[in-house]
């Protein structure tokens, strides 16, 4: 509410505002009209409360902590459906991308293994008509079999005797 | 200066009177139209929803499906094909064909036809005329590989349209031909391997799982390939050695079998003649089918080995007994004579081991004589006479003997079994019989895949085959190897020895039926080896049909060629000579 104040040049007025701090809340219209010299402030006759929070019901309380809780929980979901759902969207390009490059390898793995196959045959083929390369025969080969296997040997590689080493040595330098 | 409060407190309060909302402005109704607004929208919403969902939710989804599927090239529809090392037999891959839209030329339609002319090998001319014909849609060039299409795209002309495919390739060419066969322009399996093993090759269909449409196709491609026991090696030896020969004695056809005796696993199979399953259209049809597998013939005096395994195992001959061959037999108005009788006559008594060294027909007619007919009868039906071997290829043909009844009541029909004609059988069929000789006794499956492999050469799959059956005792075939062994060493086949090594082997000269059922001047030469004889591995079969000439016998057709295969064999398949130190492994 707006207060209202005479307000006057007169030094009377200003001697009074400054020495009044006391501010009234009641209208102007409702102080008796008393002589500017007495209008003083005087004790707040009628002191009205700031509107407090109205009391509410428990149900009522429990409610509103439903709906507040709700609404966060929504904004939550929300959220998370965004998310999830741009997820998706993004794990399907990629897959997409993927895709791709996998059949682009396999393509090319393919044509490399048509290339190579038919290189090879091709110069087989030149081998044995224009070089005429010899077929193999038993005359011209050797015939090894396979060593067995030997269990690992601990003298593979013995310690230098150093009387024998001494005794090895060179006696004169190498030429080269 | 004193202020008239009481008239404007009145006009004030009069102001604030005149202020009030009326009733229908309440704060109390402007909150239930909001209210009443929203919870309408909230309804309409869920109306809206509820429609969306249950109403036209399956044409959506289908919508939604069509926009998300990627239609992707079509890279293979079937595995690839290799050989006992990895050399790559056949192999799906992508072909285009090219359409051309003159409507959507955006150069002249000769600009156009001269950058496409060098590329497609058509003159200019002929594309420009081609481009006038139609405004949309002309074929230009079919089955243009991957490379000279990146070239044709690289030109960036606008109104032409490459259509991705499949087309099986056959980097090998004609060399596995008869195996392999081939695939024709629907996509259909014609002959072949491709053929009868299409359901391991085929891709399956990918199964509706949860997985997208993409992860399916790229799910349902594994790297398996098909592998096969021959080898491209041995193969193109013995192919080049049976043309050689074909060529050489005017001959209609050859085949080369090579078998390993153990489990028989089939190392070469050559046929002649082949043709290029890339360019198939170009073949005669005959040439489509297998003929070692497919075609009947008599097989001769190759055949006599087995029968000698038959009476030693009967038991009703012994190995060292002794036969009189007169030369020349009558059966009623039926004569059966050997083959030298006309230079030689008859001989005498002779061992068996003789009757398989000059190849006498009279000395294995008696020795057959010594069967009763009718047990002689089942055991051709144990040998499989008459029956499939089992092998994976087509269009086999089983043997054909004669009834039962004929049989056993008739003395020639005997007779003439005892030296190999009177029935057929296949090559391949042959060759399962001898390899029964050289592996102690057992009768393999013959099989030319190994079976699903991985990129590590893991098998996943194998066939399902059926298990050796016994036929004779080890030492019976022991017995038969040895007389085998002195026909390479100094009877009819001297022609097929190779130095350092110790060969098996029979020569088969059969004269052919002609049309009229009687025996004509046609002959089918063959000859079988064993190596090595002291322990045997592999039987090979070398079969020329109708070779020119008068002294075109097995021992002069037929001997030679085996003899260059098996040397090349003992190489590749690492056979050391017998007596070195190293021993055969």
């Amino acid at each position: 509410m707006a207060l209202a104040f005479n307000i006057e040049t007169d030094d009377r007025a200003k001697s009074q505002r400054t020495s009044t701090l006391k501010t009234s809340v009641a209208s102007v219209a409702q102080l008796p009209q008393v002589p500017p010299a007495q209008r003083v402030a005087a004790a707040p006759t009628a002191v009205t409360e700031l509107p407090k929070k109205p009391k509410l019901s428990a149900g009522l309380k429990l409610l509103v902590g439903l709906q507040q809780g709700s609404t966060v929980l929504t904004g939550g979901l929300v959220a998370g459906a965004l998310l999830v759902y741009s997820w998706t969207v993004y794990v399907d390009k990629m897959v997409g991308r993927t895709y791709q490059s996998l059949e682009t390898l396999r393509t090319e793995a393919q044509q490399m293994t048509a290339a190579n196959e038919m290189l090879k045959h091709s110069l087989v083929e030149q081998a044995a008509t224009a070089l005429q390369f010899q077929v193999p025969q038993p005359n011209r080969a050797i015939f090894l079999s396979p060593e067995p296997n030997r269990p690992a040997s601990d003298d593979l590689s013995p310690e230098p005797n150093p009387a024998a080493s001494a005794q090895a040595e060179m006696p004169h330098p190498l030429g080269y | 200066m004193v202020p008239s409060t009481p008239s404007r407190s009145r006009r004030r309060l009069r102001s604030q009177r005149s202020r009030r909302p009326s009733r229908a402005l309440s704060p109390r109704r402007r909150l239930i139209t909001v209210w009443v607004i929203l919870i309408a929208s909230m309804l309409g919403l869920s109306a809206k929803l509820a429609h969306l969902q249950l109403v036209r939710g399956s044409t959506l989804k289908s919508l939604a499906n069509a926009q998300q599927e990627i239609h992707a090239v079509p890279r293979a529809a079937r595995r690839p094909v290799i050989d006992r090392r990895g050399n790559v037999l056949a192999v799906d891959r992508v072909v285009y064909t090219i359409y051309a839209h003159p409507a959507l030329f955006n150069q002249p339609s000769k600009a156009v036809a001269d950058a496409l002319s060098p590329l497609l090998e058509h003159p200019a001319n002929d594309l420009v005329q081609r481009f006038t014909a139609q405004e949309t849609g002309i074929k230009l060039a079919a089955d243009v590989p991957e490379e000279l299409a990146e070239r044709i795209r690289r030109l960036r002309l606008d109104g032409l349209e490459l259509i991705a495919g499949q087309q099986r390739f056959y980097p090998q060419q004609a060399l596995m031909s008869q195996i392999l066969g081939y695939i024709n322009v629907d996509g259909e399996a014609q002959a072949g391997l491709e053929y009868s093993l299409q359901q391991q090759l085929l891709y399956s269909e990918a199964d509706s799982s949860s997985l997208s449409p993409l992860l399916q196709n790229a799910a349902a491609k594994d790297s398996l390939s098909l592998q096969l026991t021959l080898d491209s090696r041995l193969q193109r030896i013995a192919q080049r050695a049976l043309e050689a020969t074909v060529l050489e004695h005017g001959a209609k056809r050859g085949t080369l079998i090579v078998m390993d005796a153990r489990d028989g696993a089939i190392l070469s199979m050559a046929v002649s003649p082949a043709y290029d399953p890339n360019r198939y259209y170009e073949a005669n049809v005959e040439q489509f089918k297998n003929w070692a597998i497919s075609d009947l013939y008599e097989p001769g005096s190759t055949f006599k080995p087995i029968n000698v395994a038959i009476a030693l195992e009967e038991d009703t001959f012994g190995p060292n007994d002794y036969v009189y061959d007169e030369g020349q037999l009558k059966y009623g108005e039926w004569t059966i004579q050997n083959a030298d009788y006309s230079s030689v006559g008859g001989r005498g008594s002779i061992s068996v081991t003789d009757v398989l060294r000059h190849s006498s027909n009279v000395g294995m007619v008696h020795i057959m004589e010594t069967l009763n007919r009718q047990r002689y009868f089942e055991w051709l039906q144990t040998l499989g006479l008459g029956r499939l071997t089992g092998i994976e290829l087509p269009a086999e043909s089983p043997g054909q003997l004669k009834e039962q009844g004929q049989f056993v009541n008739s003395e020639v029909e005997a007779a003439t079994t005892a030296f190999g004609q009177g029935f057929s059988l296949t090559p391949i069929q042959l060759t399962q019989l001898h390899a029964a000789l050289a592996n102690g006794g057992q009768l393999v499956t013959p099989h030319v895949v190994r079976g699903l492999v991985n990129p590590d050469g893991e098998l996943q799959w194998q066939p399902q085959r059926t298990a050796p059956k016994t036929l004779f005792s080890p030492e019976t075939t022991r017995r038969v190897v040895d007389m085998m062994e002195a026909v390479v060493e100094s009877g009819s086949g001297e022609p097929a020895q190779v130095a350092g090594y110790r060969i098996a082997g029979k020569t088969g000269t059969a004269q052919k039926a002609n049309e009229w059922g009687e025996y004509g001047s046609e002959r089918i030469t063959s000859f079988v080896g064993i190596v090595p004889a002291e322990a045997p591995r592999y039987v090979v079969l070398a079969v020329i049909d109708e070779p020119y000439g008068e002294d075109a016998y097995g021992s002069t057709v037929a001997a030679p060629l085996v003899k260059t295969v098996i040397e090349s064999l003992v190489v590749l398949q690492a056979v050391a000579p017998p007596g070195s130190e190293s021993g055969s492994n």
